[in-house]
């Protein structure tokens, strides 16, 4: 309380001390929510926290909580690293950013919009409905994570970094060589995955629509957040490559374009799925 | 087996569909349409065919919207704890052979809760039908309103041409097969959904799909059992009781029906305990509520059913089609759940039984009340209704108070036939009116089997008033409750109470 009101008190008197002028830093972010880890272990939440919590399960586990709607093996945490709370990896605290204006579909974006395309491409699933459980419980979510943040204004670390030019063009086949050394240890040589580590093309990836899909975003996060643990050891030239090379593998086609592959692909994917359970039968 | 495979054919939709009426996961509609259909064949023992319900569907999403979102995880945990106290409920009902009153409810006021369920259900169905998800209009009229006036900004028109499609296909249907016409209408929209996103993609079109159901052999669950939900019962008891009130009911209608063609058929307080075990058993199976079902029994009949071992063979069909089928659901288009729920909806209105009615004029009344309590206030207010209309006949029985007068000698003998109790006050205080000339009285009360303070009071005041003026005031009463009664509210004994109609006659002779 006193907290918040000493909060206030700063946000009245800032423009006053720096003579009016505009550029003001924000006051640094208030949280005083617990976070998501301790809610999990409360034996009773209302409403909101529970959705909260409902949100923060379909972020880390999509396919179990989301399944209706999500249509690859990708959780939303894969890309949303630390469930979407790490910077420059594509951090979830931007509901003070919604709603705006998007190039991708033209149009006015809510926060449910925005979280209903993340389905249909970065999950390559459908797309929920306006007010399915499941974009209420994952807004909620995110709410909750962008407590504290100022309305409008980007959080720090937003999205990923994009890196600097090079000079050089992105080149695919040094790409390779990089994803051998540096990301086939995790993510397996036909990229479809492992134990720790998402597929990252093949008919359960993300798909062609995505933001991933985009090598210039794709290799800003590749630098900024891998290898796992060794974030930043990669050269923005080794970055771009890689990115450049994972744009060449096959994944799921665009579903703005492709309808008809669209309506064969959820087959291929099934199969895909029954031939994988079938090897691992036989293997084990 | 062939039975089966229909029963599970048909229940598939109608699950989905009234799963979504309720505000709750698709897959938690099969698998009652699973559990909840085998437990009440189980223990029922007769034809009849229970699952997901459309009356109970309808007010578990009216009792539960007010604290927690549709579908969200506090819902979920609200309606399983709704519908355990469903069960319990039911089973007090069973417990308390409570099935027999169900015969003195009015068929009318039941017809009328079917029609006004009906409206709501059709009004319902126009979000999704529409593509209006989210448009959460509670008031049918501000509904009606807002559709007339901005509608063409609400509506989705691609919704709409798939839900159209739906509505046309199953009118169409309904006339050439009139038990399997929702599946037409469901494949005609479904097939419609493919060739709009053939060309359309989904997320120009956002017509809603159903999304994968994630199916389990043996969904288990458990009721939330901390003190914080269970805080919520007594807010949820009224709406409980209405379910489990408007389910019972149902089942003792087509108890009723089907002892009419066979009598013994359906033994109703077995019936009772069924339907109160697999609603008490649903959250376990991550089910909701239940009931019997009319038009799923009527099919069954239809196919020459004739013990409950189909119905348990259906709910193992659907089992079996959702785990082969359950991935074409996935691109069900949501307008088409809307348009089978219109469909549902414009059947239960029907106009025969009303016709027939509208040649009593008080069972129309009766009907005409329930049905718009349902639609402009909710079931419990239709419940209500179809309760009070159902007691009217009786109280008028209860009120009525017949007295004949008998001359004996120079005394008069009054027989009393009915209730003397705060209704019938009236009449009686008329009659000690009229005889106020009268010497000597003798009131028979032998055949009275109600008598209150109230009356007891207004006899004690008349012997009191008698006996000032001369005049006395014999009573032959027989019960023992009533002469106990008479004693305590008569300290002064202005009364004279006796035991027979020959000791008042001797009273009146020593008096006189």
């Amino acid at each position: 309380m006193t907290r918040g009101v000493l909060t206030l008190a700063a946000l009245l008197l800032l423009p006053a001390a720096t003579g009016g002028s505009a550029e003001v830093d924000p006051p640094p972010a208030v949280i005083d929510h617990p976070p998501v880890e301790e809610l999990l272990t409360r034996p009773f939440l209302d409403d909101h926290l529970a959705n909260v919590v409902y949100g923060f399960r379909i972020v880390t586990q999509t396919g179990r909580y989301a399944g209706r709607y999500a249509g690859n093996d990708l959780t939303c945490a894969n890309c949303h690293l630390d469930a979407g709370r790490r910077t420059d990896a594509l951090p979830l605290n931007v509901a003070g950013l919604y709603p705006k204006w998007r190039g991708k579909n033209g149009r006015m974006n809510g926060i449910g919009l925005r979280i209903r395309e993340c389905f249909v491409y970065s999950m390559d699933g459908i797309m929920p409905p306006e007010h399915a459980p499941e974009v209420m419980a994952v807004a909620a979510y995110i709410s909750y994570l962008s407590d504290g943040q100022t309305v409008g204004r980007s959080p720090p670390g937003r999205g990923a970094p994009t890196l600097p030019d090079t000079g050089l063009d992105p080149n695919p086949s040094r790409g390779a060589v990089v994803y051998a050394s540096h990301c086939q240890a995790c993510h397996g040589d036909d990229g479809a995955g492992g134990e720790t580590a998402p597929p990252l093309w093949g008919v359960l990836s993300y798909n062609r629509g995505a933001g991933m899909n985009n090598t210039d975003k794709a290799a800003g996060f590749i630098w900024a957040n891998m290898p796992l643990g060794q974030e930043r050891t990669l050269s923005h030239q080794q970055a771009q490559d890689v990115a450049a090379f994972l744009h060449l593998q096959y994944r799921p086609a665009d579903p703005r374009h492709d309808t008809l592959i669209k309506m064969v692909e959820p087959l291929v994917k099934g199969a895909h799925r029954l031939v994988r359970r079938v090897v691992a039968l036989a293997s084990s | 087996m062939g039975n089966g495979f229909v029963g599970a054919l048909l229940v598939i939709p109608q699950a989905i569909t009234f799963a979504h009426l309720a505000g709750l996961p698709p897959e938690m509609g099969l698998f009652s349409a699973v559990y909840v259909t085998f437990f009440a064949c189980l223990f029922g023992g007769s034809i009849i065919l229970g699952g997901p319900n459309t009356a109970v569907s309808i007010q578990m999403g009216a009792a539960l919207l007010p604290f927690a979102g549709s579908g969200s995880p506090l819902y979920v945990e609200l309606a399983i704890i709704l519908s355990l106290l469903v069960g319990m409920i039911q089973m007090l009902a069973w417990g308390g052979r409570l099935a027999t009153t169900f015969q003195y409810i009015n068929p009318a006021t039941i017809t009328g809760i079917t029609v006004g369920v009906g409206v709501l259900i059709m009004l319902a169905s126009l979000d999704p039908l529409l593509g209006m998800e989210g448009f959460a209009v509670g008031n049918p009229l501000a509904k009606l309103f807002l559709l007339a006036t901005a509608g063409m900004t609400l509506i989705n028109p691609y919704a709409t041409l798939v839900g159209g499609v739906t509505l046309t296909a199953g009118f169409l249907a309904r006339r050439r097969y009139p038990r399997f016409f929702l599946l037409h209408a469901m494949l005609a929209g479904y097939v419609t959904g493919m060739i709009i996103h053939a060309f359309r993609p989904q997320v120009e079109t956002e017509i809603a799909l159903l999304g994968a159901l994630p199916f389990a052999w043996l969904p288990l669950s458990s009721p939330s059992w901390q003190w914080e939900t269970w805080l919520m019962v007594p807010r949820l008891l009224g709406d409980a009781l209405a379910i489990a009130f408007i389910g019972l009911a149902q089942t003792m209608v087509i108890a009723r029906q089907l002892n009419l063609n066979n009598p013994g058929a359906v033994a109703i307080h077995r019936e009772t305990f069924a339907q109160g075990i697999a609603n008490l058993l649903a959250p376990f199976f991550s089910s909701f509520a239940g009931s019997a079902s009319f038009n799923r029994t009527a099919v069954n009949q239809a196919m020459g059913a004739a013990s409950p071992l189909t119905g348990i063979i259906a709910s193992l069909f659907v089992w079996g089609l959702i785990a082969l089928f359950g991935g074409l659901f996935r691109f069900l288009p949501v307008p088409v759940m809307g348009g089978m729920l219109f469909l549902v909806g414009w059947g239960m209105i029907k106009p025969a039984e009303i016709r027939l009615l509208r040649l009593l004029k008080r069972e129309q009344a009766g009907l005409a009340v329930t049905a718009l309590a349902v639609i402009f206030l909710d079931l419990t207010a239709g419940i209500v209704a179809a309760v009070l209309f159902s007691l009217i006949p009786f109280l008028l029985g209860a009120a009525r108070l017949d007295v004949r007068p008998v001359r004996i000698g120079a005394t008069l003998a009054l027989e009393f036939q009915g209730n003397l109790f705060f209704a019938t006050l009236e009449k009686l205080a008329a009659t000690l009116e009229e005889r106020r000339g009268e010497a000597g009285l003798i009131l028979n009360l032998k055949q009275v089997s109600t008598l209150d303070p109230a009356a007891g009071a207004m006899l004690v005041r008349e012997g009191q008033r008698r006996q000032q003026l001369g005049q006395r005031l014999a009573m032959f009463v027989d019960s023992r409750v009533h002469h106990t009664l008479l004693e305590r509210l008569d300290p002064n004994r202005s009364l004279i109470l006796v035991g027979s109609m020959a000791e008042a006659r001797e009273a009146m002779l020593a008096m006189a």
